[in-house]
């Protein structure tokens, strides 16, 4: 489209400088930018004003360029994602394996994709969405209540039956039962856009667990940070409260169920693979609740229950994102493996409450729409404020008759779900029709408003829909949140879907009341608050903070043995001293098994080691750094709820930094120049996430798991390197029989600087023993490793029997060896009696990890079969 | 789950007796590997109504449910006066274990069913269709729920093409439907493990064999297609015991059949909870008498699995399943 910028004026008003930016719109549609006179509409007029002042449209551009690239930084840097679905994939969804620590994602995660500029809603158009949503959730409220019992809708013909008894989302299981509480839905999200007349209309209702109050949140947060004055100035009214509305809604029914114990509460994920992950570990951390996967929860004699590291805690209320018919694998859908078996007999039971209850799911279909105005007319005698887009339900005949010859201006919908998230298939619409009247459904087009968005340095106006959602208050009445999810086409004529490439907007809703500048965060809490805010540790976050770190620690220690292995290759060594390095290469997934060592060829080890550091799926056997970066990643991915943003992000910057400095062309290997400086920057990163970690973390029994299992990795890793620098023919033929070989050995235990003040003779190795075994302040040595790991063992839940048989596996005191054992000794002596230490600690530390996750994780895993 | 029994003919009682069976169905998993954690879901109950009436019941599980749940009413059908709500038995299992053992023994009376049918009386099987159309503004029918495509038994427009022959415009209902059965019986063939549980019904169509559950949810998506209420029947079926013995241990089978909704039908009940529904058995081509023990209802085999649960751990399983039926009185 051609396009003259204003010419440069400094008199230009600001409001000017923006419109010379602006596109034109399709003038059949609603410009939110524009008055039909091109002026920018007053709540623009403002949003203008309040921007930085520059004087030029060039300028302008410059500003908001910069701008939308700060906030692209910002979704990265908070790593913002959204898991985009093949069709393939979707079809598949559910029978993903879901193992927290493993497994690959199908899918792939795009950067969550936002818009610089808001879309701006003004309060009176405010006040009519709000009035039509609000009527329109207490009255599908009302709906289901009939259904779960009189039923006169179906039987006064105002509801048709098959678009309840077919659709898959009527749970036979669960008819004729009220939820607990009596309340079936607890937010409701509706689909709305603007009509070229400025009149709101309904596209689309989400009842099951509707998406988008993740990313709404954090679009807020990210948009207004750019736009702060013109947020004041247009009085942009706050969400956090609907969000602790939502919270305390669902709180007050579980207390209900709960009796005399206190509430518990959790988010009900399908997992890391599923669309919208991120915003259910973003949710759950801001309202303050564990985030579970279906595999976390059990149910036992019609209760539900959290398998935690402290055994199995009580569930009282769940938020659900995870659609009804995924979540009883007994008596919904056999194929998921993402529910829980037997949370239909909690919830006829009365024993949990679930947001939303099941069973609503018939109320997406579209065909719907096309009974909900009667149906209100029914229950309140009042005509629905907010109209839907006209719909059709085929299966009506008189409604079919009545459009079947003006189907141009009109969409073909599916009334039933179907299968994977493919467009509905048919070849001829009377022909679909005749095969199978009920599964169709017309709906008008409508010409959605134009948003502008801004990109290649103009406002381009996009094709607009915003979801809104409507929150339950328990007592029979709802609140609108004053905001919402807008989603626009990636191009002017595009339809409007995350999916396919959209991308959203922050909303603003402006207010001429008072704003409720409500925050979630800072608050004072009760005591029984406090209770219920000590998160109980799921048995699958603990296994993950249990690998969490103990890859953190391996990834440290492979480094630090790379760094070593890399600096050691061009200087002379002695022999002994460059096969134990190959050996702990090798033993420690640097070299792939089969390499020659660094005795029979330096290059061609130097090769396999370098070649290996950025193999991330370990394809050349070598499971080196990037492979350990990776699994650190994948624990913390799982972890989300949990770990700081700033933990995160330094675990993912680590992966994406490392693999970017030695990326070159493809034959090309990494020269050790290049590799070392990496090396140490890596080591410095590893060193701030350790530090995160062990003084950034609150010391529950998650933190202690974690702790246990970076103890345990670090055993294994000393015990492992004393073994290989200490094991040979004869001692004279070790690799401590040279001073380099200590001082190496000393090194890769990061104890260098210690040994060289303590003691004079290198190679005495007694000194060593004292310092890598003996020394229990040393946080490296054995006994150092042993003691700590003793003291956290003692403060892991369960039964003292349970703990003492797991201290039991270490040694009692120290690390197992005394000095007087060793003293008089001659060398060999001291050496055989160091390996053995070291065997026995090594295989003691196996034991330990396997008899840790026996205790605290198994309960969590193994997959369920239908049988 | 069927052998080839099920297509015996049933015994033949005299006519117009009601007959007092007493049935034993085993059903027995063995795991490869400790089974951690089990529930289970149980339609193991025969149905109670006019004609059949469940003297004892007794559930014997091995081993023994830490967690026995009491049997639930389920799937309450409000204002319904379709079906009588299908018993159901949840337990579960939270101790390992390497096999499961369920066994149900029933105690039922039966009493012998449409008699005096008229098929010739029956109503159109267009008009019947067309009332349980939205738009016609007839009165809502619970029974128009079996007529939609159901998880088993998806919509084939092939099965519309199969049945049309037999119902040409006008015809009354049930004499469409027994010549659908007649030919469905005629042109297929039973073949026992010819198809398992998740054979898909076009398959079953394009090669012509199957077992019971095949013919029954065949049946059904084909009156379906006529926009016909059809539901499936999950029960026993008193076989011919070998001559001069005692019926064979295990020798049955469970069996499925299909029930066709045409209130208005001369010899079909008009009132309580069976009103307007008339068996048909498709795998041996006959209208069920006192023979058939019916224990529950639903759209397709889905709703009323006789036994099944969602296991962790286990591994490979064997299943083994042993049906008797004995007749202890004839009256």
């Amino acid at each position: 489209m051609p396009f003259s910028p204003a010419p440069p004026s400094p008199l230009a008003s600001e409001a000017a400088l923006l419109a010379a930016h602006a596109l034109p719109a399709d003038p059949a549609t609603w410009d939110e930018l524009r008055e039909p006179s091109g002026a920018l509409r007053p709540a623009w007029a403002v949003f203008a004003r309040e921007m930085p002042a520059v004087a030029t449209a060039q300028a302008l551009a410059q500003d908001l360029n910069q701008r939308r690239a700060q906030v692209q930084q910002r979704i990265q840097a908070d790593g913002v994602t959204h898991n985009v679905f093949t069709e393939a994939a979707a079809d598949q969804r559910g029978a993903v394996g879901l193992n927290g620590a493993g497994g690959v994602a199908a899918n792939a995660a795009r950067p969550w994709s936002l818009e610089l500029l808001p879309l701006i809603i003004e309060p009176a158009d405010w006040a009519q969405i709000s009035a039509g949503v609000l009527q329109r959730a207490a009255l599908l409220e009302q709906l289901l209540v009939d259904l779960a019992g009189p039923q006169q809708l179906l039987h006064r013909g105002l509801l048709p039956p098959a678009l309840v008894l077919r659709h898959p989302g009527w749970l036979r299981p669960l008819q004729g039962h009220r939820p607990p509480g009596g309340q079936h839905l607890y937010v409701v999200a509706f689909d709305i856009a603007r009509g070229a007349d400025g009149r709101w209309w309904l596209a689309a209702q989400r009842t099951q667990g509707p998406s988008g109050l993740g990313y709404m949140l954090h679009n807020r947060l990210v948009v207004v940070q750019q736009f702060a004055q013109a947020f004041q100035q247009l009085r942009v009214q706050r969400i956090a409260s609907a969000y602790r509305q939502l919270l305390s809604t669902l709180e007050q029914q579980a207390a209900a169920v709960a009796g005399s114990s206190t509430p518990r509460v959790v988010l009900l994920t399908p997992g890391p693979y599923s669309e919208t992950y991120f915003e259910h570990a973003y949710l759950a951390r801001y309202l303050g609740v564990p985030l579970v996967e279906g595999g976390d929860l059990t149910v036992r004699g019609e209760r539900l229950y959290m398998k935690t590291v402290e055994g199995l805690e009580p569930v009282h209320g769940v938020l659900r994102r995870l659609d009804d018919d995924w979540c009883d694998p007994l008596e919904l859908r056999a194929d998921s493996t993402l529910g829980v078996p037997g949370l239909l007999q909690a919830t006829r039971a009365g024993t949990v409450v679930l947001a939303n209850a099941l069973g609503s799911g018939f109320l997406e279909s579209p065909a719907v729409q096309a009974y909900l105005p009667g149906i209100a007319q029914h229950f309140s005698g009042q005509p629905l404020l907010m109209p839907a887009m006209p719909t059709w339900w085929c299966g009506d005949a008189q409604a079919w008759q009545q459009v079947r010859g003006a189907l141009a201006d009109k969409v073909m919908r599916s009334t039933y779900p179907r299968g994977g998230r493919a467009s509905p298939h048919y070849g001829h619409p009377e022909q679909a029709v005749h095969e199978d009247a009920d599964a169709w459904t017309l709906q008008a087009r409508l010409p959605m408003s134009r948003a502008p968005i801004w990109g290649d340095g103009a406002l381009k106006p996009r094709p607009a829909m915003v979801r809104v959602y409507a929150i339950a208050d328990g007592k029979g009445g709802w609140q609108v949140m004053p905001g919402g999810m807008t989603r626009v086409a990636p191009s002017e004529d595009g339809s409007v879907s995350m999916q396919r490439g959209g991308t959203s907007l922050d909303t603003w809703v402006m207010t001429n009341g008072p704003l409720d500048t409500y925050s979630m965060l800072p608050q004072r809490l009760q005591a029984d608050d406090l209770v219920r805010r000590r998160r109980p540790v799921s048995s699958r976050t603990g296994e993950n903070l249990f690998w969490l770190g103990r890859y953190t620690e391996r990834t440290e220690q492979i480094v630090r043995l790379a760094r070593t292995t890399l600096a050691l290759l061009p200087l002379e060594v002695p022999a002994p001293v460059r096969l134990a390095v190959s050996t702990l290469a090798l033993r420690s997934g640097l070299a792939p098994p089969g390499v020659p060592t660094l005795l029979q060829s330096a290059t061609l080890f130097e090769r396999s080691v370098l070649a290996g550091l950025a193999d991330a799926t370990a394809a050349q056997g070598a499971y080196s750094i990037a492979y350990n970066l990776a699994a650190l990643e994948r624990a913390a991915q799982s972890l989300r709820d949990r770990l700081s943003p700033k933990q995160w992000g330094l675990v993912r910057s680590m992966g994406a930094g490392f693999r970017a400095a030695l990326a070159g062309s493809a034959d090309d290997l990494p020269t050790p120049a290049r590799v070392l400086p990496a090396l140490d920057h890596l080591g410095l990163q590893l060193a701030a996430v350790t530090g995160m970690q062990t003084d950034r973390m609150t010391r529950d029994h998650g933190w202690r798991l974690l702790t246990v299992g970076r103890l345990i990795e670090r055993l294994q890793g000393v015990a492992l390197r004393l073994d290989v620098f200490v094991h040979a023919e004869s001692f004279e033929k070790s690799a401590l029989g040279s001073v380099a070989g200590v001082e190496l050995l000393v090194d890769l235990l990061d104890s260098l600087i210690t040994f060289r003040a303590r003691y004079q003779r290198h190679e005495d190795l007694l000194a060593l023993a004292d310092l890598l075994v003996l020394d229990e302040t040393n946080p490296r040595s054995l006994a150092g490793v042993l003691r700590r790991l003793r003291l956290e063992i003692d403060k892991l839940p369960g039964p003292p029997e349970g703990l003492l048989a797991l201290r039991a596996l270490l040694p009692a005191q120290g690390a197992g060896l005394t000095l007087e054992q060793l003293q008089g000794a001659d060398d060999k002596s001291v050496a055989t009696q160091l390996r053995n230490l070291a065997l026995q600690l090594s295989s003691s530390a196996s034991d330990l990890a396997e008899r840790v996750s026996g205790h605290y994780f198994t309960p969590a895993h193994g997959l369920d079969q239908r049988v | 789950m069927n052998s080839p029994l099920d297509a015996v003919p049933e015994a033949q009682p005299a006519p117009g007796a009601a007959l007092l069976l007493e049935v034993q169905h085993d059903t027995h998993y063995r795991y490869a590997t400790p089974v951690s954690l089990a529930h289970h879901l149980a339609h193991l109950q025969p149905l109670q109504d006019e004609h059949q009436t469940v003297l004892a019941f007794d559930l014997d599980i091995d081993p023994q449910p830490e967690c026995p749940v009491p049997s639930q009413q389920a799937a309450q059908q409000a204002q319904s006066s379709s079906a009588a709500p299908p018993v159901q038995q949840f337990f579960s299992l939270t101790q390992p274990h390497r096999h499961l053992r369920v066994r149900a023994s029933s105690r039922v009376r039966v009493a012998p069913r449409f008699k005096d049918l008229q098929p010739s009386q029956s109503p159109p099987w267009d008009d019947l269709a067309a009332g349980l159309r939205h738009s016609s503004g007839a009165p809502y029918q619970a029974a128009a729920q079996f007529s939609y495509p159901s998880p088993f038994v998806p919509r084939l427009p092939a099965l519309r093409r199969y049945a049309e022959p037999s119902f040409p415009a006008g015809a009354p209902v049930v004499q469409g439907a027994l010549q659908l059965m007649q030919r469905l019986h005629d042109e297929f063939s039973y073949e026992a493990d010819s198809t398992d549980i998740d054979t898909p019904l076009d398959q079953v169509l394009e090669h012509r064999r199957g077992v019971c559950q095949d013919f029954a949810h065949l049946m059904i998506g084909a009156l379906r297609m006529l926009g016909l209420p059809a539901r499936y029947v999950s029960g026993y079926l008193l076989t011919q015991p070998p001559e001069g013995g005692p019926a064979l241990l295990g020798a049955d089978a469970t069996h499925a059949w299909v029930q066709l909704w045409c209130p208005g039908t001369p010899g079909v009940p008009s009132t309580g909870a069976a009103a307007g529904w008339l068996d048909l058995d498709p795998t041996n081509n006959r209208v069920p008498g006192a023979g058939h023990v019916r224990l529950a209802l639903g759209r397709d085999f889905c709703d009323v699995t006789p036994l099944r649960g969602v296991i962790r751990g286990g591994g490979q399983h064997t299943l083994a399943v042993g049906v008797s039926t004995r007749v202890l009185q004839s009256s």
